[in-house]
């Protein structure tokens, strides 16, 4: 009974231990101003608890000895006082199983008893159990022999209960150590990643070349659409047919897009100067307010504003559609197409290069738009021509992954200890921030604070820093050819299915390499639609110019070449085969086979709602005639 | 005194052994009959007693039981296993053969007159 007490007495140390280091815990993270998560309130407990529990061993320890030397006595009081001390002498020494020790005991008093049973007065009781107490001899060995001796009495089940209990403690033990040493790690950061990324995109010119200082400017004389005109479902949706000629929209509309147009004229301007530069350099830093200088929390603020002005620079160029300004309603595009280009050509991040081609698109697009509802004389035709071939004169780019690889080195740097065995491992809590804030920043992946074993777990099972930098290593390199290679020849060649690289990785050995998603199939596709979508444009426009010339459209786009409108023919990259052309009464088709591999014979693609979509799942990609996609 | 120390380690089991096999005795019964019947020469020091009495036991060669004595009280009693006997007389057959080889070496010295 005096046990279950004691062990209640311990149980209870420990839960207030536990509730008091999670208080204290609290209060000391907060006067320190550092910011309290799962792992730093589990400590607290933790730590509570175990000073809880270790203060009431201490206190229990003696009162559980002195209770069973109360009962022992009870026990030795037939028997002589030195022979009494002999048996608790040996008792103690033998640290045994209590049944076994309580038998042991039982055992020696009878002895003595049996052996004194003769004696009739005290004196000689205690001179006959000297004697025995000789012959015993030394208290000390005779009770390590007893334990010996009783340890192989046991059975075997006894035995390999006993040997399990041991080893799930030295485990528990060894676990207790590695847990301790795995949760304190801490990373050495030690290569500036963003120096090397910032030195790898710098090009070799003169602040004079850089387009940057122009648009620095013009995002900094950027005026933003107001509520009113972010609203507008003409604003939100420009891209949609319907809103594409601007005499079609209300009073209203035409009145507040122009305020807002004319802000940004300046802007505009500012714009087109940078779009002529050779080059856009813009040297990456860190965040001020960051106390930590980690790429991955680098936010590119500056394309927001310029994705606004690119908006600016449509609308711009639909209202000199509409003043009859044609040449300024295509300047205008070209801007936005030679802005794009500039971003395009970033080595340092994927998020810059696609939103460079999202740029060059709605340029293109709009161009289209403009040829659609305009004529052009056959030399505007050529001049346009020229202009936008001149714009991807090194050609068109596919996505580049050189940055990647640094940005992802320097997330290594930051989640994994750096030494020991695999070089290192991953750093629970800097893995479960580094989850927070790709959560925050809309990757599909749910991050739960309150589930901190399973991150633990899961920073345990995951690959170590070598390995997971030699698999990073192998998927960038592989993927480096793939962005390469078009759909159409990742579709009918097995061997280069690239969307099978992440999903064969490991769940949880490389979550790290799935959660990053180093360049997923779909970016290097986006960049062949944008790179025929180029070649189409500039196709279009021969096809118009010879028309012009001619007086009617060429039967085939051989045509076009033999007659020097020009040079090459497009590949469509879902057939690796030239974009179907087909002459018809008063007009032409070109088109891409699309996503579906399948040339549906110029039938256009539907999005879910059955609007003409350009990149639809189903159907055909057409380029001309424009539809209302 | 260490020789014969040594010598009553050796043969001690089968000692207890034989004791044993004559009926079930508890600790001290059986030092006092192992001096008794040895004519008080040969003495089991209590220290070794219940040791060795646990590891015949571990062996399975005796088995232990509390009891009540004749007295009343609680005793352990031990009794000798078969395969206690087993090994008893397997260790008696040797036993002979060594008292037989060194009566030989002694030129029959060590016989009792």
């Amino acid at each position: 009974m005096y046990r279950l007490i004691a062990y209640l007495g311990v149980l209870g140390c420990i839960i207030i231990g536990g509730i008091l280091g999670l208080f204290v815990s609290v209060i000391v993270l907060a006067t320190l101003d550092v910011t309290i998560n799962n792992l730093h309130v589990l400590i607290g407990i933790a730590l509570g608890a175990l000073i809880g529990g270790a203060l009431a061993v201490i206190h229990v320890c003696p009162y559980i000895r002195k209770l069973r030397e109360k009962k022992l006595a009870k026990y030795l009081t037939s028997i002589p006082e030195n022979a009494g001390n002999l048996i608790k002498a040996i008792i103690k020494q033998m640290r045994y199983r209590r049944k076994v020790r309580r038998d042991v005991t039982a055992e020696l008093i009878a002895h003595f008893e049996d052996a004194l049973r003769e004696c009739t007065t005290n004196e000689e009781k205690g001179q006959k159990a000297g004697e025995l107490i000789e012959q015993f001899g030394d208290a000390k060995l005779l009770g390590v022999l007893l334990r010996r001796a009783k340890k192989r009495c046991r059975p075997l089940w006894r035995t390999v209960v006993a040997r399990g209990f041991q080893a799930v403690g030295v485990l528990i033990l060894c676990l207790a150590v590695y847990l301790a040493w795995f949760l304190t790690g801490k990373p050495n950061i030690s290569v500036d990643y963003l120096a090397i990324l910032n030195q790898m995109n710098r090009p070799q010119i003169t602040d004079e070349d850089n387009a940057w200082l122009h648009y620095e400017k013009a995002i900094e004389l950027y005026v933003e659409p107001n509520e009113s005109l972010e609203r507008m479902p003409v604003f939100q949706n420009y891209r949609e047919a319907a809103y594409r000629q601007f005499d079609k929209l209300t009073g209203e509309e035409q009145r507040e897009i122009r305020e807002w147009v004319e802000q940004n004229n300046a802007v505009q301007e500012k714009l087109a100067a940078g779009s002529l530069k050779r080059y856009c350099y813009r040297e990456s830093r860190y965040n001020d307010k960051d106390e930590e200088k980690f790429i991955w929390n680098i936010i590119l603020w500056h394309v927001n504003p310029l994705s606004g002005l690119a908006k600016a620079g449509i609308w711009q160029s639909r209202i000199h559609t509409e003043e009859g300004k044609f040449q300024q309603a295509i300047k205008d595009c070209l801007t936005i197409i030679r802005v794009g280009r500039h971003w395009q050509n970033n080595k340092a991040f994927t998020a810059e290069q696609l939103f460079g081609r999202a740029m060059s698109n709605l340029g293109h697009n709009e161009i289209l738009n403009i040829l659609t509802t305009e004529v052009l004389s056959a030399a505007e035709l050529k001049q346009l021509q020229q202009e936008l071939s001149q714009i991807y004169l090194d050609g068109y780019p596919l996505l580049n992954a050189n940055g990647y690889r640094e940005m992802f080195l320097d997330v290594i740097q930051h989640l994994f200890t750096e030494g020991g065995l695999g070089g290192g491992h991953l750093i629970p809590e800097r893995f479960m921030r580094f989850e927070k804030r790709m959560t925050t920043r809309g990757y599909p992946y749910k991050f739960k604070e309150h589930l901190i074993i399973p991150y633990i777990a899961r920073s345990i099972v995951h690959a170590r820093r070598d390995e997971t930098i030699a698999k990073a290593n192998e998927i960038l390199e592989r993927q480096t050819k793939l962005v390469k290679i078009s759909p159409y020849e990742k579709h009918t060649k097995a061997d280069v299915a690239s969307g099978e690289i992440l999903k064969d990785l490991s769940k949880h050995k490389y979550h790290l390499l799935r959660i990053m998603q180093p360049l997923p199939p779909e970016f290097s596709k986006l960049a062949f639609e944008g790179k025929v979508l180029h070649k189409a444009t500039i196709t279009i426009l021969a096809i118009l110019r010879y028309e012009a010339e001619k007086g009617n459209y060429p039967e085939t786009l051989e045509d076009i070449m033999a007659e020097g409108y020009l040079n090459w023919i497009p590949t469509d990259p879902y057939s690796s085969k030239p974009l179907i052309y087909k002459k018809m009464e008063d007009d032409f088709q070109l088109y891409s086979v699309g996503l579906n591999f399948e040339d549906d014979g110029g039938k256009v693609g539907k999005d879910r709602k059955d609007k003409p979509r350009l990149w639809a799942d189903e159907g055909d990609v057409v380029f001309w005639p424009i539809q209302d996609n | 005194m260490k020789f014969e120390s040594q010598l009553l380690k050796g043969i001690a089991p089968v000692v207890v052994l034989e004791i044993l096999s004559r009926g079930q005795m508890y600790g001290y019964e059986l030092s006092q009959a192992i001096e008794q019947r040895s004519d008080e020469i040969l003495t089991l020091g209590k220290g070794t007693l219940y040791p060795l009495l646990y590891n015949l036991e571990a062996k399975r060669l005796v088995k232990g039981k509390w009891e009540e004595a004749e007295s009343g009280r609680k005793r352990r009693y031990y009794s000798i296993t078969s395969k206690g006997k087993a090994q008893l007389a397997r260790q008696k057959e040797e036993l002979r053969e060594l008292t037989t080889g060194l009566n030989l070496v002694f030129g029959g010295a060590l016989s009792p007159a």
